[in-house]
């Protein structure tokens, strides 16, 4: 027997049981993207749901405390130092690389 | 025993227009052969095009108090003019069942209850549920479950860990991932669904789907009115031992002009 399992409609409800989606972002959405498939301006059918976007992320008012929890996440430390440092001996892998071949370049060549 | 029983509660109704469709339904309930009380529950309003069926969780507390608390809010919503709006109160409806059985079960216990609610707007129906109760649609000779099981085998079958052939005799197959009255979070799930005339609905509790297979559902559905319909599922069940409670809507939709 057939399941019915890839509306966008679906999808977007998908999206904020795994707390992708603040409640309010979520309601707003789903009230849009009803009216949207209702009104025609959304296709709609079985056969071509799986073709649909995904549905869109409409931001909403957040007060001041949301913004102060959601914008800046706690880092570990030393997060970002790391990162500079995996960035460094990035770059000292690469030039010695590039060196090497230069160096074979001038033994090798004519 | 068989549906014409007075342990069977019946209702049947027909409906005003809704743009291009109107409908009528059936409704009917059972304690079956086996439980001592009805912890199923069902709300028929076709009047404002909401049908809807709950079903308390058995071996928690008070599983008819969930699942009558449950129909119970959706039997008071109003009508609303556009299909968005309807979602949302239904929702908000389902919400506040959970915070109520919440609140009346305390840390102790669980209160809690599967739904599955279908509104009629206009040429769309849209569909919520919690749980395993189902929501089918007849269509054309094709039978195909519109709503997902919130269970636990339902989560093995996405992942790829088990075949749907296999799941009825799964043991784990009692357990659900989601109810209301459980958590706090409580997400409700909703699709949508274009209307054609002709189509048929069926909602119905678990009670159902253990002793009936779908392509015996399908068989039965293929012709018949709402209410000779929803006796023939239940005399079905009732004569393979009806081991739960059983409950089923079913909703005829046809061409207004008919």
């Amino acid at each position: 027997m057939p399941m019915n399992n890839a509306s966008p409609v679906r999808a977007l409800a998908k999206r904020y049981a795994e707390n992708l989606l603040e409640r309010r972002a979520y309601v707003v959405a789903r009230r849009q993207l009803i009216d949207a498939i209702v009104a025609g301006h959304t296709a709609w059918g079985e056969e071509e749901v799986r073709a649909l976007p995904a549905p869109p992320v409409v931001p909403t008012m957040c007060t001041l405390g949301e913004f102060d929890s959601t914008l800046e996440l706690p880092r570990p430390p030393g997060t970002a130092r790391d990162q500079n440092g995996r960035g460094w001996w990035l770059v000292l892998g690469l030039t010695l690389s590039m060196l090497g071949v230069a160096f074979w370049l001038w033994k090798e060549l004519p | 025993m068989s549906s014409s029983d007075p342990a069977v509660r019946r209702r049947t109704g027909i409906a005003p227009v809704s743009g291009a469709f109107t409908w009528s339904s059936a409704a009917a309930t059972h304690v079956g052969h086996v439980r001592q009380i009805n912890e199923d529950a069902y709300c028929a309003r076709p009047d404002i095009g909401l049908w809807a069926v709950a079903d308390g969780l058995g071996g928690h507390s008070a599983g008819d108090l969930a699942s009558q608390t449950v129909v119970a809010g959706l039997a008071r919503l109003r009508p609303q003019p556009q299909l968005s709006l309807m979602v949302d109160f239904i929702e908000h409806s389902l919400l506040a069942s959970n915070a109520r059985l919440l609140t009346l079960a305390g840390d102790t216990q669980t209160i809690g209850s599967t739904v599955i609610a279908l509104t009629v707007v206009g040429d769309f129906a849209a569909y919520l549920w919690v749980g395993d109760s189902r929501l089918y649609r007849y269509r054309g000779g094709n039978l195909r479950q519109l709503s997902t099981d919130h269970s636990q085998v339902e989560r093995y079958i996405e992942q790829g860990l088990l075949l749907r052939a296999d799941a009825a005799a799964h043991p784990h197959g009692h357990l659900l991932t989601r109810a209301i009255g459980a958590r706090h979070d409580l997400r409700v799930d909703v699709d949508l669904c274009a209307l054609q005339a002709g189509d048929r609905f069926l909602l119905c509790s678990d009670g159902l789907d253990k002793h009936v297979a779908p392509a015996e559902i399908a068989a039965l559905l293929a012709e018949g009115e709402a209410t000779a319909v929803s006796a023939a599922l239940l005399d079905l069940t009732l004569a393979r031992g009806a081991a739960d409670n059983v409950t089923l809507c079913l909703v005829d939709i046809r061409h207004a002009d008919e």
